[in-house]
């Protein structure tokens, strides 16, 4: 074959990498920043928001801070209703079958050195999360406020309530303006923190 | 900090801005006039583009080729089967002649290149051009000024069309590309062959300007063909004398072109005022550079257009003053005469055929506007047919054909006077116009005369007239 | 190692991704010149340094940008494409510049723990860019009318250089430093201690005092060393910086008419720079002296075309300074207006990742100097690319990452550990925009 047809073609064939390049990185790009506007703006459109009235509201945060202070929390005594707690899991070696277990946040990423991928955080009827030592879920990262978030159960839901954290909590990538329901497997980002939430 | 974020993202905006300007221009530049600067006179890629497409050939009316191009191991060169006789047409490189001017054509670049002629037309090949010149009559003029310096210029009578286009002294491309020496030799000769004195050389019109003063009167109706005059070899006017070689006696207008009288012609001055006579020379696009695609001067009537002087409106009446002119201006008034006062635009490309044998440009015939009446066209085409039957133009009377004409030398700082003719033929139905001027060869009749009655000849036979 | 591997997934494959593109343009060019196909090893090399650079990155901590490093990646397998075609030896040159930025961006990495712990420097960055700045013009090597080297030791010793280079290249990352440093600790003062002058909110004098005396003292020297693009470049960070750190568009305003009335001064004053917008303004003036680089680089452009004259068809010969300041232009001839388009692009994904660092810093140390750096980037690449496009007038300047050079290469690499520092330090993971 002659060199210049070779040359032609090969042009063809590198400019066609260049724009998959080029295409590939926006194509990334443009998914963040999407991520990023809606993070932004997701105040307005959180869509599993829970409504209540204000006075609830306001119980509901002192209950939080009650919850706080105390390191094991009756469950019951969070909520007006009890809500039936899910029975213990028993360690099942079965691998086929998976049992129910008890609601947890498993650590995706973390910058705290006692917290690695994987460990396992058993979530009690109210959690309240934060760099300070009165919280009951301490994280050691910067980027976490020292009163940062309150997770905890209401008519049977599991709530996530940001405690206006300088630098926000994110569930699933979108900022939580007030508070979310959470479901299984949400993924909850904090400063440098990542869990995801397991139900069951 | 969310204020700063925001702030950030502001300025952000402008580079944001900047770069999708930069993709826009760069289209700009790479697309749209991409074409025009491919074919720029300073791009040296163009001189390598010659080398490796194929360019165009340039041919005469008769299909002879005037310019050749052959494949050597250094890619594409020109040849010059026609030599010497078509050396100002073709120039030595692609920076002289019609090779610079038609450039585009012959490489197929700016407006004739098609984006797309990549992918279809395979290799690039150039157009070729086929002129409205006749080699022959090329040939014969360059072969009756050989020794002396000046130029012929002969259009067609109602086209425009240039015939014959010769500047002497001549040179052979060839050879003087194929010797250092000779190359040396021809860009130091004092004589300057390389210039084309058809387009670029001013010289005073003498007598022949009488023309135009004529032709200004009488179209102003000031005085007509009959109306007397007297000549008593001399003339002063406010100081500055003007002489005629002998006393004419009583003439009438046409007489005193017959005879060239220069004080009946100098007197005109009480007729016309400066403007009048600039604005005829305008009208005749006598000093307007000529639209070849070849570089041309712009003549001029001197201090005339700016300054009101009796004594040099009279001098340039009769030819003398400070006018300066080219050629072919001569000859694009004559043209005009000749095709009852329209005057045309004098073209040289007859058509340009692509490589697929598709013509992609074709001359057309081009009028310039009106610059006299017919009438006064028809009055001077006779008084210049009396200059030839009877007065000092009977040298180039050709039998069987009625000639029209005016000679003229015209005196300059150099030595003896330019010797001067321009004229058209037949006078019935003008099929050609011939302007020859040769410098330094005394009057009109004597070297110009002669040389124009040849070519016209030639092209006239070749026309079948004769 | 594996999770590492799996969380920069994204980045290795567009590294791969970058090399595989490289690897085909260098086969391309072994061929086209003829150049034994072993070669090839030299071009990979160049992607090779900053695939090794990012895996180092990720030893020390993977949590930093992914884009920009692929982004480079392939601007400088590019860059180093045309520059093999061009000139062998600066080539095998550029390698060893490519390779020592990338291992000085690992080190640089490595060495900064904090990004925001460089905020104390900036006064020491400060008096180090003026420093530089007087040496070279007082010992300065002039090289093609200006006067923008420096060499160690300086010349008249009668020792061989052992060094030389271009101090505005560094001055440029060590401005970046100062001005954030200022401004960020001085945010609150600046942004509520104004006063009015002439209906607009103007911070105090004594605020912006020294911010304005160094960049009117470098600018001056700038100028007098003629050396326009440094000077465009640094009015605009002062300008950026400025607009970041009072928040108010009156800024922008001035900063316009400021840079107005420099020019219109800057052209009547200095002979030099009138030839220059002279030249820009019609090249056809004088299309053999100075309008000739203009013009080679549009005749280029033109030749180019939409689809480019092909890879290593020795395109580009003819361009004045073709493997520095009008590299792009032999690119855009190369690879014709799809490539160019394409290379624009990528340096304005650069710029916008930049900038997104900026924006997404929780820090305003971080974030002032990220977009500093970003300004300069992007700026710089405008400047030069659009001096070739005749869209300014031309001014001598590098095309980050592109032009052959080492102080560019590797001062390119130091803001490039710099950003990813500041990505890594000043960025919240949740923040983080990764999936």
């Amino acid at each position: 074959m002659d060199l210049t047809v070779v040359l032609t073609m090969g042009k063809y064939v590198l400019l066609a990498v260049l724009y998959g390049f080029v295409f590939a990185v926006f194509r990334g790009i443009i998914g963040q920043l999407l991520a990023e506007s809606r993070r932004e703006t997701g105040g307005v459109r959180v869509r599993r928001r829970v409504a209540r009235p204000r006075a609830e509201r306001r119980r509901a945060r002192e209950v939080a801070a009650d919850a706080a202070t105390r390191p094991e929390p009756e469950p019951t005594a969070a909520e007006d209703r009890p809500v039936p707690q899910p029975p213990p899991a028993p360690a099942s070696e079965e691998p086929m079958r998976e049992e129910p277990r008890a609601p947890r946040l498993v650590v995706i990423e973390s910058d705290d050195e006692e917290r690695a991928a994987g460990d396992e955080v058993p979530l009690s009827a109210a959690v309240t999360v934060g760099r300070s030592e009165e919280n009951s879920l301490r994280l050691r990262d910067r980027f976490v406020s020292s009163r940062h978030a309150l997770i905890c159960l209401r008519d049977g839901r599991r709530i996530l309530v940001d405690r206006g954290s300088t630098n926000g909590t994110f569930v699933n990538g979108e900022r939580v303006e007030d508070e979310v329901e959470l479901r299984d497997r949400d993924r909850i980002a904090m400063g440098n923190t990542v869990f995801e939430y397991r139900a069951r | 900090m969310r204020q700063l974020s925001r702030d950030i993202k502001r300025v952000a905006l402008v580079p944001a801005v900047g770069f999708a300007v930069l993709c826009l221009h760069l289209g700009y530049w790479q697309v749209l006039r991409a074409p025009e600067l491919r074919a720029d006179e300073y791009n040296s890629r163009a001189e390598d583009r010659l080398r490796a497409t194929e360019p165009g050939r340039m041919y005469d009316s008769d299909s002879e080729l005037l310019l050749g191009a052959e494949e050597t191991p250094r890619g594409w060169e020109r040849t010059y089967p026609a030599g010497e006789y078509v050396c100002h047409l073709t120039g030595y490189n692609t920076k002289s002649g019609l090779q610079r001017g038609l450039r585009d054509a012959f490489l197929n670049v700016g407006r004739y290149e098609k984006p797309w002629a990549e992918f279809v037309e395979g290799p690039l090949q150039g157009n070729d051009v086929v002129l409205t010149v006749d080699l022959d009559a090329q040939k014969r003029a360059t072969r009756l000024l050989r020794g002396h310096r000046g130029a012929v210029v002969a259009l067609g009578g109602h086209t425009g069309a240039v015939l014959a286009l010769v500047s002497a002294p001549a040179y052979d491309p060839q050879a003087i590309l194929e010797s250092a020496w000779d190359f040396k030799l021809f860009q130091e000769d004092p004589n300057t062959p390389e210039y084309n004195r058809a387009l670029m050389g001013l010289y005073p019109p003498g007598s022949v300007l009488k023309v135009l003063t004529a032709a200004a009167v009488l179209d102003l109706g000031r005085v007509n063909r009959d109306t007397r005059f007297e000549c008593t070899g001399e003339l002063e006017i406010k100081g500055a004398e003007i002489h005629c070689p002998r006393a004419h006696g009583t003439v009438t207008l046409d007489e005193a072109l017959q005879v060239s009288c220069n004080t009946t012609f100098a007197r005109m001055a009480e007729y016309l005022v400066s403007e009048e006579l600039v604005d005829y020379a305008q009208r005749f696009a006598l000093t307007e550079p000529a639209s070849l695609p070849m570089p041309s001067r712009s003549g001029g009537l001197g201090d005339l257009a700016d300054r009101d002087s009796e004594v040099l409106l009279a001098e340039t009446a009769f030819g003398q003053g400070q006018a300066q002119v080219t050629p072919l201006g001569i000859a694009r008034m004559t043209l005009a005469i000749a095709n009852g006062g329209q005057v045309l635009e004098p073209y040289i490309v007859e058509r340009v055929v692509s490589p697929t044998g598709r013509t992609v440009a074709q001359a057309r015939a081009r009028e310039l506007g009106r610059a006299v009446s017919a009438e006064t066209a028809q009055t001077l085409a006779g008084m210049m047919t009396n200059v030839v039957e009877e007065g000092t133009g009977t040298v180039a009377q050709i039998r069987g054909v009625t000639v029209a004409g005016k000679t003229g030398s015209a005196e300059n700082p150099e030595g003896a006077p330019h010797s001067w003719f321009t004229g058209f033929a037949p006078v019935e139905r003008p099929g050609v116009v011939v302007t020859v001027v040769v410098e330094n060869a005394g009057a009109g009749s004597e070297a110009a005369a002669p040389i124009a009655r040849e070519v016209m000849a030639h092209l006239l036979h070749r026309a079948g007239v004769r | 190692m594996r999770s590492i591997l799996q969380r920069r997934r994204t980045e290795l494959l567009l590294l791969l991704f970058a090399a595989a593109l490289v690897a085909e343009g260098g086969a391309l060019v072994c061929l086209g010149m003829g150049y034994p196909v072993w070669r090839l090893t030299r071009g990979l090399s160049v992607v090779g340094g900053i695939i090794a650079g990012a895996l180092m990155l990720d030893l020390a901590d993977p949590r930093r940008d992914r884009w920009l490093l692929p982004l480079v990646a392939v601007i400088s397998g590019l860059g180093f494409l045309l520059l093999w075609q061009l000139d062998e030896r600066s080539a095998s040159r550029q390698i060893v510049w490519m390779l020592t930025g990338s291992g000085i961006m690992v080190a640089v990495y490595y060495l900064i723990e904090d990004v925001r712990d460089l905020a104390r420097l900036k006064y020491t960055s400060g008096v180090l860019a003026l420093l530089l700045v007087g040496l070279t013009l007082a010992f300065g090597v002039e090289r093609g009318g200006a006067r923008l080297w420096l060499s160690i030791p300086p010349p008249g010793l009668g020792l061989r250089p052992l060094i030389t280079f271009q101090p505005t290249e560094l001055v440029k990352v060590l401005m970046c430093i100062f001005l954030a440093g200022y401004v960020a600790e001085r945010a609150e003062l600046l942004r509520e201690d104004t006063r009015r002058v002439a209906g607009l909110q103007m911070p105090r004098l004594r605020h912006i005092a020294p911010l304005v005396l160094m960049v009117v003292f470098s600018l001056t020297i700038f100028v007098g060393q003629r050396d326009l693009g440094a000077a465009v470049l640094f009015f605009g960070l002062f300008v950026a910086m400025t607009y970041l750190a009072t928040g108010h568009k009156s800024y922008a305003a001035v900063a316009l008419v400021l840079f107005v009335a420099g020019g219109v001064g800057a052209y009547l004053w200095f002979p030099h720079v009138r030839t220059r917008v002279d030249m820009w303004a019609n090249p056809w003036l004088e299309p053999t002296e100075g309008g000739y680089q203009i013009l080679q680089s549009l005749f280029a452009l033109a030749e180019g075309g939409l689809l480019g004259t092909g890879f290593a068809t020795g395109g580009g010969g003819s361009i004045p300074a073709a493997t520095t300041d009008l590299i792009f232009a032999v690119g855009a001839q190369q690879l014709g207006l799809a490539g160019a388009v394409a290379i624009v692009l990528l340096f304005a994904l650069a710029a916008h990742r930049s900038f997104s660092i900026a924006w997404q810093a929780t820090d305003s140390f971080g974030a002032l100097l990220a977009a500093g750096l970003a300004v300069v980037f992007s700026l710089q690449t405008l400047v030069i690319i659009g001096g070739v496009t005749k869209l300014i007038p031309l001014t001598g300047i590098t095309l980050p990452f592109m032009s052959y050079g080492g102080t560019s290469v590797v001062v390119n690499f130091i803001a490039l550990a710099l950003l990813l520092a500041v990505s890594r330090d000043c960025i919240p993971h949740g923040l983080r925009s990764e999936h």
